[in-house]
């Protein structure tokens, strides 16, 4: 079986605190904050990983395709100390400032060059659904749409037999079963595993596997096509939410504050 | 001469009360009281037993009336058609949208979370003008439900042309056997397991966070939940430690948005991204042992105590 997985490095969401804005140019500040792969990107992996163990790990690859700036190469790395076998870097100041339908877009022609260059097509393509930064749960299926593959985000359990890819995804009320045929592209939750840890034999093995650096034109795409021009949805001011409530101390003890909470909601006719 | 036509706005009524809370924002913005030239059509696509051909459903529709504007819940369905009809009318897409509005210079203008809540941005979608339709979604509870007596269903049938997909599956005008293209098919429905009260309707929630610190604390904020009439909520951090809070009681950019009478929050920091799905509350009550945590900014009242300790005292008070 035949696995990309779609890796997402983000700033370590454990550090958003530290984000700020900078009031001058109204960018965000991010300077000192680690990138880490996205938490659902790493389930993503990991489920990659055990369908293609499941299905016969030497018969079977793996494989890593990110997009970011060159300094995230180490998140590939870890991506292979994990256990995938060859990952992919997509880097270029062409692409900055992509939204997700320039990413996907991009992300899309990646895969047809990796595929064309292998010779074969990927059964199945996984991702995490939502990222802990942009959060938009839409790159897995913009990615699939533009490769007219069949698509499905949100999905907390997952299992591939002959060809029929059975996906489970948590609605509002209820939970939801589904099938499609590969080639399919599948977003994952959190909830679909635990993500095994990197090993130090892990990291000695991911220093002779495969990883290649693209640019745009080395994938065949350009300017007007990906990063901040080949985007339909332009940014606008960045604020930092407002709250604006008044923050009222209540009580001095916690009996005290207890009694004052019970008469707001009475006051409150509840 | 340009004439003036209607602005259609097309709005997909997945059978949760999104689609009221949409209608209403968007006449909010494009409405009467608005004072744009240009009056609003509304267009509601309902698909509320017809999982499988929604997605088909409303890329025929966009084709057809080519709104300006299309309104999607991000919902489970929703949040997988709305990414998907951006490809397709290579178009921008405005995720989990906060606000919908027009800015200053009277562009429409969605205001979306950026890094987990921690900012806000607006975003624009230009190619709107040109004849693309702008695309949005919306998290359920994230507006307000329309003001007045009105049901939502009688407001929409006041306000709004339907198309109605699952009665046109029901009476074959959709042949049988009819699928989304590129979408999976769905199977099976069961309910969920181990489902709260729902906290979208609550009054009163009461809602932990991590700072809770035990199982044992959660229990007894699901008794006080209880016995004050209201429904349980937590966070991300809180859900994560493993005590037993259903995920559906999530609040925050990964949870769901609520509008309660009455928030009151234990143990909660109040990292961006939990206290942007408390915004539309009444009144924040806050309790963290912390005096410097971020939540006592989004709050109306904050008490610096252990949580527990207060928790007691409510049980305590109510008997």
């Amino acid at each position: 079986m035949n696995i990309l997985v779609l890796i997402k490095p983000v700033p370590d969401p454990e550090r958003e605190k530290d984000i700020r804005i900078d009031e001058a140019s109204g960018r965000l500040v991010r300077d000192g904050i680690p990138m880490v792969i996205d938490p659902e990107s790493r389930n993503a992996l990991e489920a990659a990983l055990q369908l293609a163990e499941k299905s016969g790990r030497e018969q079977s690859c793996v494989f890593a395709l990110a997009m970011a700036p060159e300094q995230a190469k180490d998140k590939l790395v870890e991506a292979l100390a994990m256990g995938a076998d060859e990952a992919y870097l997509l880097s270029d100041k062409a692409f900055g400032g992509a939204d997700t339908y320039a990413t996907s877009r991009t992300l899309a022609q990646a895969v047809r060059k990796i595929e064309e260059d292998k010779g074969f097509a990927f059964d199945l393509i996984l991702a995490g659904t939502s990222s802990s930064d942009g959060g938009t749960s839409h790159v897995a299926v913009q990615t699939a749409e533009w490769l007219k593959r069949t698509h499905i985000s949100n999905v907390c359990s997952l299992d591939v037999n002959g060809g029929t890819v059975t996906a489970i995804k948590r609605s509002e009320e209820v939970m939801l079963t589904f099938e499609g045929e590969e080639p399919a592209v599948v977003g994952v939750t959190r909830d679909i595993n635990k993500p095994r840890f990197v090993t130090a034999v892990g990291i000695i093995k991911a220093r002779k596997k495969p990883l290649t650096i693209w640019s745009a034109e080395e994938i065949g795409t350009c300017g007007d096509l990906t990063g901040l021009e080949g985007s339909p949805t332009k940014p606008g001011r960045l604020f930092e939410p407002e709250q604006g409530r008044a923050g009222e101390a209540i009580g001095d003890t916690p009996e005290a504050a207890a009694a004052e909470i019970l008469q707001i909601i009475r006051k409150a006719g509840l | 001469m340009k004439t003036e036509t209607v602005r259609k706005i097309l709005i997909f009524d997945q059978g949760d009360p999104v689609a009221a809370q949409l209608l209403g924002k968007a006449e909010e913005v494009f409405g009467e009281g608005s004072g744009r030239g240009l009056r609003p059509e509304y267009i509601i696509l309902r698909a509320r037993r017809t999982y499988n051909l929604a997605l088909e459903m409303l890329d025929k529709t966009i084709r057809e009336e080519k709104p300006e504007l299309v309104l999607i819940g991000a919902t489970a369905l929703g949040e997988e058609a709305a990414p998907a009809l951006g490809v397709r009318f290579e178009t921008g897409v405005a995720a989990h949208c906060v606000d919908i509005k027009e800015n200053e210079e009277g562009r429409l203008t969605f205001v979306i979370p950026a890094f987990g809540g921690r900012a806000v941005g607006e975003i624009f979608i230009p190619g709107a003008a040109a004849g693309k339709p702008a695309i949005a979604t919306v998290k359920p509870g994230m507006f307000p439900d329309p003001a007045g007596g009105e049901s939502a269903d009688e407001y929409v049938a006041a306000h709004c042309r339907v198309i109605d997909v699952d009665a046109m599956a029901e009476d074959g005008r959709i042949p049988k056997g009819s699928k989304t293209q590129g979408a999976f098919r769905m199977t099976g429905v069961r309910p969920r397991e181990h489902l709260s009260g729902s906290i979208t309707n609550a009054d009163i929630i009461v809602c932990g966070g991590y700072g809770l610190g035990s199982e044992d604390v959660w229990n007894k904020l699901k008794q006080l939940a209880d016995r004050l009439g209201g429904a349980a909520a937590c966070t991300r951090a809180a859900l994560d430690a493993g005590w037993g809070c259903a995920e559906d009681s999530m609040i925050g950019t990964s949870g769901r948005a609520v509008r309660p009478k009455i928030y009151i929050g234990f143990g909660i920091s109040g990292a961006a991204h939990h206290t942007c799905g408390i915004t539309g509350a009444d009144t924040i009550i806050s309790i963290n042992n912390d005096k410097d945590a971020e939540i006592f900014a989004a709050s109306d009242y904050k008490g610096v105590f252990d949580a527990e300790q207060v928790i007691d005292a409510l049980l305590g008070e109510i008997g």
